[in-house]
């Protein structure tokens, strides 16, 4: 058997836009691995860096041009749709568009218990969905006949979380779980993540742009940029000792709940031009000489390869042994 | 003042209740809170927009005019007057309230033209060296709005809004849409323009992050009132209603793994609120007090005010 749950192989998806438009890989030569033991990997990133189109290429929603992606050692495209999504479940962001809001909620969990989880016993999908909803602190008795515009943002994204457990995947995928969410409430469903990791051994692909959630939950994290994944490592290592100059910014944006850091958090004031991000996507070398301090006249011309940085990889000149 | 949602003669929302706020020349004021803890409306009591079924009782006087209370004055006057030029309004999704029909120049032109009663020519060669001062190349003007980044797009708004040189700018959840490093360019350019301007800055919003970054002072709002003000540096140091603390420590930090637990339950139905302090069901400090009666606001230190029963003299 082997030992990676799930493995991104050299993946890459190509977009166009409109009909005649210039192509872009929105997902450039992505690998990543997620091994067989509950964690949560984090992929961080801007909006635009590739991050959603990585989850969806992983959801089977797109298909990759190139690379490939193995579940459990088999490659995605071999594995039959249900039993993979039986293993696979999504989290989306929009707890507000999740749901049919002319349909009872219940009914997709109804769905998901019968199709997906393959109960065929009326009762037994039933005390399947209580159990799951009392887990993530509902309540059923609350929650079957209410339409969508009943439950606050919150409980949304709770009955979201239910319905991606009822099936019992191995892995879920939640893309920005949080980010329409208060910021006092981000954190009931942050430590939910983690109580669902440590009880039940599912592992979580947690895509964010928030780094500070990310430093709070995360086991690895992946940094992605215009589509590559710039630095991969120990998500504490990268969040407390960034390599790359990007991450080096993402950390620096973020607004902390603390004056005191507000005179360092405005003297960085960040380069943003207008117009480069079409040319950011088709540039041959690294992706972000056009905000980097520190280009050399290499970074224009050759991708840098990943280079270790102790356990870390970084894909920056910068770290290149001379 | 007070703001109310008329949505039947039987039902009425008080999203702002009792809320007394001054603001000063040349201060950046947040305003904190959950959703549907009656933000959004506040501003749009203190801008003067008020469309149904909102209405509004109480004085927002303005100094400038020589203490004119908007609230009694007409549509038309507060449009030729006092919107745009005195005061102006960042909304709530800034990057959708561009008219997708219209050129991002003929924003500019319209608003040039109305205002300050020039010809359309000159009036394009001001918005040209005006969206070049703000960071933009000059030929955003000739773009639709759809063929902009949303991160454009805002600038595009916030750069509107500050068109005219406004003394009050008001600003609803400017970045909640948007990643981190746009968040920050967005705030940094408002803060600039701000004390540039000389101007007052007044932003909503639930992350209190962006509060401790840019603010001077910060309103807590719950349930329709204000329930803790202070400066933004005590604030964040000591905060006193245990709503404001359960807002602030209930942020992860970088480089704290700390366990941290968040608020229970959501804001009360302002429909039909508790009785007592409405904070009640979900502070871990009820007393029977809570239960029966409102809270007196008090004064803790120089403008410091929490209205929270733990602090009543007794």
């Amino acid at each position: 058997m082997s030992t990676h749950l799930l493995k991104v192989e050299n993946v890459t998806k190509v977009f166009r836009y409109g009909i005649l438009g210039f192509k872009f890989r929105a997902v450039d030569d992505v690998s990543i691995v997620i091994e067989d033991k509950p964690m949560i990997f984090t992929i961080a990133g801007e909006s635009g860096s590739g991050k959603t189109t990585l989850a969806k290429l992983i959801l089977k929603i797109y298909r990759p041009e190139q690379g490939r992606i193995l579940f459990m050692g088999r490659d995605i495209y071999r594995i039959d749709d249900n039993e993979y999504h039986r293993c696979i479940q999504p989290i989306m962001q929009d707890p507000y568009a999740s749901f049919n809001p002319m349909q009872k909620p219940i009914r997709y969990l109804r769905e998901t218990a019968r199709n997906i989880a393959g109960i065929r016993d009326e009762k037994e999908v039933e005390e399947r969905i209580a159990k799951t909803l009392s887990y993530v602190g509902l309540n059923y008795v609350d929650v079957v006949n209410k339409y969508p515009h009943e439950f606050s943002g919150g409980e949304l994204q709770r009955l979201a979380i239910a319905r991606a457990l009822i099936p019992r995947p191995r892995l879920i995928i939640a893309d920005e779980p949080v980010s329409m969410l208060d910021a006092s409430l981000r954190i009931n469903i942050i430590n939910l993540f983690k109580k669902i990791k440590e009880d039940l051994g599912i592992s979580f692909i947690y895509i964010t742009h928030d780094l500070a959630t990310a430093y709070y939950m995360s086991n690895k994290i992946a940094i992605m940029f215009r589509g590559t994944v710039v630095e991969l490592g120990d998500a504490r290592k990268v969040l407390s000792n960034p390599l790359h100059p990007y991450t080096q910014t993402l950390i620096e944006s973020l607004p902390e709940p603390s004056p005191k850091k507000r005179r360092y958090w405005m003297e960085k004031k960040i380069k943003f031009s207008t117009y480069i991000e079409e040319e950011e996507f088709v540039i041959k070398g690294c992706k972000y000489v056009f905000r980097c301090p520190y280009t050399i006249d290499k970074c224009k011309h050759v991708l840098p390869p990943y280079i270790k940085v102790d356990d870390t990889e970084v894909r920056c000149w910068l770290y290149e042994k001379k | 003042m007070f703001g109310e949602y008329v949505i039947s003669p039987q039902v009425s929302i008080k999203a702002v209740n009792n809320v007394s706020i001054e603001l000063k020349k040349n201060e950046v004021i947040g305003i904190a809170g959950e959703s549907g803890c009656g933000k959004s409306t506040l501003i749009k009591i203190l801008y003067g927009f008020l469309q149904p079924p909102l209405t509004a009782s109480g004085k927002v006087l303005l100094n400038t005019k020589g203490g004119l209370d908007l609230l009694s004055v007409s549509e038309d006057y507060k449009r030729e007057n006092i919107w745009w030029k005195i005061m102006s309004y960042i909304p709530q999704n800034s990057m959708n309230v561009l008219n997708p029909f219209m050129k991002i120049g003929d924003h500019f032109v319209e608003l040039l033209r109305k205002h300050l009663k020039i010809e359309k020519d000159e009036a394009y060669r001001v918005a040209e060296e005006y969206v070049m001062s703000m960071g933009m190349r000059k030929d955003v003007l000739k773009a639709f709005p759809h063929q902009l980044s949303g991160g454009m797009r805002q600038r595009v708004v916030v750069s509107l809004a500050l068109l005219l040189k406004p003394s009050i700018i008001f600003a609803d959840e400017p970045t909640t849409a948007v990643d981190v490093v746009l968040q920050k360019v967005l705030l940094q350019l408002l803060t600039d323009k701000q004390k540039e301007l000389g101007a007052t800055l007044v932003v909503v919003t639930h992350d209190m992050g962006v509060h401790a970054m840019i603010t001077q002072k910060v309103a807590v709002m719950y349930a329709g009132r204000v329930v803790e003000e202070a400066p933004t540096e005590p604030l964040f140091e000591d905060p006193k209603h245990p709503y404001t603390q359960a807002l602030i420590n209930s942020l992860p930090r970088l480089g704290d793994d700390r366990p941290r637990i968040g608020l229970s339950g959501s804001p009360p139905d302002l429909r039909n609120p508790p009785p007592g302090c409405e904070f009640h069901p979900r502070c871990p400090y009820a007393m029977d007090i809570c239960r029966r009666e409102k809270p007196l606001r008090v004064k803790i230190d120089k403008d410091r005010y929490v209205v929270c029963w733990l602090y009543a003299k007794r």
